[in-house]
């Protein structure tokens, strides 16, 4: 399964197992965050463009996130999730800045 | 100081503490002295590309302390009653603004606790207050304070007793007149309460003895030279009574580090919006009346695990459409590929804001950080005037420490070659109204600041921080220099 991150098109796999941020760390990518994937700070929200049936059902701890940010988010927040919520069971394409290789100093 | 290191990498965010120079150059700082990751308010100031007013340049910090702060202040009915006793009976508080009453005879009611005044313009060149009671039977004699009304006279609507407009006693009704022979007309003026204006601004003062409001304010008033508020329109006018405590409210906006917990979508959009990078002044070793917060404009956001280039964010604004700003959001419009290379978000957005217009600054032509950052000054005690056009107040709630009055206002430039349009009149919200956008998140925390506070094991002693917390830190110190007067 591949997640495929626009506008920087890259492309990772992913296991079912993880959240889509765990696998961009696994594949060497960095993802915005703050508090390190704790579901709190809620930057590594990104927008799903293609497959948003593929995704794992939003449990309550990231519902209670997505809709912190309902009213900033357009369309009020319809078609957004937390990257370190998430998890998919097939690919997905979506968007997101800042996403990129990590050099240097991991 | 200490020295920045923007350069900061990182993988996958750890929790815990990050180990940067930052870190590491804090370590070796007094308590108070340490400073956030990424780029400093004054740092920002040396590369705009015009001449920086003085007033952005001074920049005051005094440490006073890592002492615990009481919740007596807040919730304690004995600490409100003693702030009415020695703080309210005594302080220079805003009454109204000039733009309120323009014409003579305009007048509008002042409420603070039990206490009311009117405030009325008795001459093109002399505004006076008075005790809004009238000296038969006490009734109020005005009492819409929402908006301005006009009338020739102050007459009693009880008895029929009746003022001039500066205070002296215009009628008593000839069919009761014979029953006042012990009343000398001469002396049976209005008593007046003191009354002094800075900047089209009306303070009353309910201590006959206080000093004269511009010694008061100090240096202040030097500031606003360059934002001066009798050039601006009052444009809105809001109020609300939430259910906190007056100071509860008003120390939501004296420090900015909340911004990344409770305003979350200011940054995801990745601006430097998370208020870490917030520069805090307390002047005169934190005895002047008047404090400033200087919020750093958007930027790549420091705390991230990876340097954030401009680019990137400015890529993100234009997909989103929009920008945030102290103004509110911005469309955004145009091509990212007309900007220049080294383009950076403030500088792009104080364009755009160039663009709409150059606000009524006086002197020097506006810098980016005028334009595109939050920079808000605190009078003690309980009003905060914007050089942008935001201006607070906050007033207690009679008797009840729980419950406060929060005021915005909109204070905007003058539109150029129009008459000036009239100020607007206050709309009072009920209590499922909401101020909207950003407000609400502020407003839903401080109730639960209040209940909260209650709640907690006593003492219940809040542990502040050294830096970012000075305002309120500042403003408890003055307040108890009052009480304890």
């Amino acid at each position: 399964m591949n997640i495929e991150v626009e506008p920087a098109r890259i492309t990772f796999d992913i296991h079912a197992d993880e959240t889509i941020i765990q696998a961009a760390w696994r594949n060497g990518y960095t993802w915005p965050t703050i508090c390190g994937g704790q579901g709190t700070c809620k930057t590594c929200v990104f927008q799903i463009l293609e497959g948003f049936e593929h995704l794992s059902p939003v449990e309550a701890w990231e519902d209670t996130g997505l809709r912190s940010l309902a009213d900033s988010l357009p369309n009020k927040g319809q078609g957004y999730r937390l990257a370190c919520q998430a998890k998919v069971h097939a690919d997905i394409r979506l968007r997101k800045i800042g996403v990129r290789k990590q050099h240097g100093n991991s | 100081m200490a020295t920045v290191d923007t350069k900061k990498t990182k993988g996958p965010a750890k929790t815990g503490p990050v180990k940067t120079a930052q870190a590491r150059a804090n370590r070796a700082l007094p308590p108070g002295y340490a400073r956030s990751r990424g780029k400093q308010v004054q740092e920002l100031l040396d590369e705009e590309t015009v001449e920086v007013p003085w007033q952005l340049r001074h920049s005051e910090f005094t440490y006073l302390g890592s002492a615990p702060l009481s919740r007596e202040h807040y919730i304690s009915k004995e600490w409100a009653e003693r702030e009415i006793e020695k703080l309210w009976s005594k302080v220079w508080q805003l009454a109204c603004f000039e733009q309120d009453i323009p014409e003579i005879g305009d007048h509008i009611v002042y409420d603070i606790v039990d206490w009311s005044f009117i405030i009325v313009r008795t001459t093109n060149n002399e505004v006076k207050a008075f005790y809004n009671s009238c000296l038969h039977r006490g009734r109020q004699l005005c009492e819409n304070q929402s908006e301005s009304a006009n009338s020739p006279e102050f007459r009693c609507p009880f008895h029929g007793l009746s003022w001039n407009l500066d205070g002296s006693l215009k009628q008593i009704p000839p069919s009761i007149e014979f029953d006042f022979p012990h009343v000398d007309k001469k002396k049976f003026g209005l008593p007046e309460v003191r009354c002094e204006i800075w900047d089209g601004l009306v303070f009353i003062n309910i201590d006959d003895n206080a000093e004269p409001l511009l010694d008061f304010l100090g240096d202040i008033t030097k500031h606003f030279e360059r934002w001066p508020f009798a050039t601006r329109w009052k444009a809105t006018h809001t109020a609300k009574v939430i259910d906190c405590n007056w100071k509860i409210a008003q120390e939501a906006f004296m420090e900015a580090f909340h911004v990344l917990a409770t305003h979350p979508q200011m940054s995801i959009g990745l601006l430097g919006g998370d208020g870490s990078n917030t520069e805090y002044n307390i002047y005169d070793d934190g005895n002047a009346n008047w404090s400033r917060m200087t919020m750093a404009p958007p930027m790549p956001n420091p705390n991230l695990p990876y340097e954030l280039t401009e680019r990137e964010l400015i890529e993100e604004m234009f997909y989103r459409g929009e920008s945030v700003s102290e103004m509110g959001v911005q469309k955004m419009s145009g091509s990212i590929n007309d900007l220049p290379d080294n383009i950076t978000t403030r500088k792009l957005l104080a364009d755009a804001a160039r663009a709409r217009g150059t606000p009524g600054f006086v002197g020097l032509p506006p810098t980016d950080m005028e334009l595109t950052s939050a920079i808000q000054y605190h009078i003690f005690p309980n009003i905060s005037p914007w050089p942008g056009p935001i201006f607070y107040r906050y007033r207690p709630y009679g008797h009840d420490p729980d419950k406060c009055i929060f005021e915005i206002m909109m204070m905007v430039s003058l539109p150029k070659d129009q008459p000036r349009p009239p100020a607007a009149k206050i709309k009072w919200l009920g209590p499922d109204e909401q101020f909207g956008s950003i407000f609400n998140q502020d407003v839903e925390n401080v109730a639960r600041v209040q209940r909260g506070m209650k709640a907690a094991k006593p003492p219940g002693h809040l542990t502040l921080t050294n830096y970012q917390d000075i305002k309120v830190r500042w403003h408890h110190r003055l307040l108890e220099k009052w009480l304890n007067a």
